[in-house]
C-alpha cells in the first residue's frame, strides 16, 4: 500500500481464493430435491428439512405465494403450501428461495442496481420453463437450475469488474469483441469461469458446471444439448429486455446455434410471447 | 407527472395531458410511437415479434399483438379524431448483439416488418433511437409530444 492508496488486487488467483468467502449454497436444498425424485417422497420428511434452515423456510413461504405458482389461496404454513404445490413448483420454489440471498443484491461493477441481477435470473427461469414445456424436455430442473444459477460468477466478480469496467468497455468497442472476450483479455478470466468453479465447489451437478462455464463462449456451447439451451434461454432473456447492465447484448450468438436446437423463427415467436406473459406473473416475485 | 406502462404486445392511446406513457425495456422489442400535435393525442405500440401466433379478435386481455395485427389495431385506435398528415412517427428499441443468426435478431426483423408496411403506407418516420447493444425504453409526454429515451443506467435522451 503507498500512501492512503488501497491497491485492490484484480487477478484471477485473487478472486478464486476468494470463492470461499460466499455462503456456501445450502445442502439441504439436494436432500430436498433428492427426496422429491424419490416416487414415494413424504412431505413430512420434506418440510422437516427446510424447516431446518430457516432462511430458507422463510424465503418459501414468501414465494410460494407468487402469483407464478398460481395457489388459489395465500399460504402462511410449510405444510400446507407443500401440500398444494407441484413436484416441479417444490422444486423451483426450493432452488429460488435458495438462491435469492445470492441474487437480490445490486453489482454495481456490471453496472446492475437495485434487483436488476434478481429481476434477469428469474426472467431467464420463466423462459427456462416455456422452453421445457414446449420442447418436451424431461428433465427441466436441471435446465432451471442452470439458468438460476448462471451470473453468479458476477457476484463473485463485481468488484474486480467494477474497477476495470471502462477498459472492458473500451476493448469491446475498439476490437469488437464481445465482454466475456474483453473480460478475459483485461483481467484473465469471465463471469462464466467463476462462476461454474463457484457451482462446482458448492456441489451441483457436473452438467451444470459445465454449462455455466460455457453459457457465453460460441466454441464451447455448442458442443453440448444443455449448454445450448442455457444459452439460448440467456439470448431470449435479454431480447425480451430483461438483461441489465453493461454486457446487454455484448455477445456472440453462434450461428449454429438455432440449427442445432432445430429451433425455427416460429417457435421463437412462440417462446418470447408466452415468455412476456409468463414472466408478468413473476413480476410480484421481485418484491416477495 | 403520472405514467401509464405499455405491456409487450399491447398499446395505448391517450388524449389525457397530464401523462407520459412508457414502455417497459424493450430488449429487441420495438415501440412504435404516434404523436398527434394537433389533436394532442399520442400513442405507442411494443411488439416483441413481428407476425401475431394466433387470431388477434376483440378485447381480450391476454390478446399479444404482432406488428401485423397491432400496427393497424394503432392506426385504427386514432380515428376518426386524428389526419394521417397530422401523425410524428418515431421507432424505438430493437436492440441486437454483436453478431447473431438471423433467427435470434428479432430486432432487426421488427425493424424491417415496420418500416416495410409504414412506408408502404407512405407514412415518413420523423425520429428513431434503434438497434445498437442497447436495452432502453420510450417515453412520450402527451402534453408536448417529446419522446425520451431512458437507459438502463438511468441516462435520459430526448430524440
Ligand atoms: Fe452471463
Ligand atoms: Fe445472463
Amino acid at each position: 500500500m503507498k500512501g492512503d492508496t488501497v491497491v485492490i488486487d484484480t487477478s484471477l488467483e485473487h478472486i478464486f481464493e476468494h470463492i470461499n468467502q460466499l455462503p456456501v449454497f445450502p445442502k439441504v436444498v439436494f436432500k430436498a430435491l433428492k427426496l422429491l425424485d424419490d416416487p414415494d417422497a413424504n412431505l413430512k420428511e420434506l418440510a422437516d428439512l427446510i424447516r431446518y434452515d430457516q432462511g430458507l423456510n422463510a424465503n418459501f413461504l414468501r414465494l410460494a405465494n407468487s402469483a407464478r405458482f398460481g395457489l388459489s389461496r395465500q399460504v402462511t404454513r410449510l405444510d400446507m403450501a407443500l401440500a398444494l404445490l407441484g413436484i416441479d413448483q417444490i422444486k423451483e420454489v426450493l432452488l429460488v428461495s435458495a438462491a435469492k440471498p445470492y441474487l437480490d443484491k445490486p453489482l454495481q461493477g456490471y453496472g446492475m442496481s437495485g434487483f436488476e441481477l434478481w429481476t434477469h435470473s428469474l426472467a431467464i427461469t420463466v423462459v427456462s420453463e416455456v422452453v421445457s414445456r414446449k420442447m418436451g424436455i424431461q428433465d427441466s430442473t436441471t435446465l432451471f437450475t442452470a439458468c438460476l444459477m448462471h451470473d453468479i460468477g458476477k457476484v463473485a466478480m463485481n468488484v474486480q469488474i467494477g474497477l476495470k469496467n471502462s477498459e472492458i468497455l473500451q476493448l469491446v468497442h475498439q476490437e469488437n469483441v464481445s465482454f466475456n472476450e474483453a473480460e478475459w483479455k483485461v483481467v484473465g478470466g469471465d463471469h462464466a469461469v467463476v462462476g461454474s468453479e463457484i457451482l462446482r465447489q458448492w456441489e451441483f451437478p457436473f452438467e451444470i458446471v459445465r454449462a455455466v462455464r460455457n453459457h457465453h463462449d460460441p466454441d464451447l456451447y455448442i458442443q453440448d444439448e444443455l449448454s445450448l439451451w442455457l444459452s439460448s434461454c440467456n439470448t431470449m432473456t435479454t431480447l425480451m429486455g430483461l438483461s441489465y447492465g453493461l454486457d446487454t447484448f455484448m455477445y456472440k450468438i453462434h450461428p449454429d446455434l438455432p440449427k442445432k436446437l432445430g429451433l425455427t423463427y416460429d417457435f421463437l415467436f412462440d417462446v418470447l410471447q408466452d415468455s412476456v406473459i409468463e414472466f408478468e406473473k413473476t413480476r410480484d416475485m421481485l418484491y416477495l | 407527472m403520472e405514467k401509464v406502462t405499455v405491456q409487450k404486445g399491447k398499446f395505448i392511446i391517450s388524449n389525457d395531458t397530464t401523462i407520459e406513457i412508457v414502455t417497459e425495456f424493450l430488449g429487441a422489442s420495438l415501440a412504435v410511437i404516434i404523436y398527434d400535435r394537433v389533436e394532442k393525442i399520442g400513442g405507442i405500440l411494443v411488439c416483441m415479434i413481428p407476425k401475431s401466433l394466433m387470431l388477434v379478435m376483440g378485447n381480450d386481455k391476454n390478446v399479444r399483438h404482432g406488428l401485423n395485427t397491432g400496427l393497424p389495431a394503432l392506426f385504427k385506435g386514432f380515428m376518426p379524431n386524428s389526419k394521417k398528415e397530422n401523425f410524428e412517427i418515431y421507432l424505438v428499441g430493437a436492440g441486437s448483439f454483436l453478431s447473431s443468426p438471423p433467427q435470434f435478431d428479432i430486432g432487426d426483423q421488427l425493424y424491417r416488418t415496420a418500416t416495410h408496411i409504414l412506408t408502404k403506407n407512405k407514412f415518413e418516420i420523423k425520429g428513431e433511437h434503434i438497434k445498437w447493444q442497447i436495452n432502453r425504453s420510450a417515453l412520450l409526454n402527451i402534453e408536448s409530444g417529446e419522446v425520451k429515451i431512458r437507459l438502463t443506467d438511468g441516462q435520459e435522451i430526448k430524440l
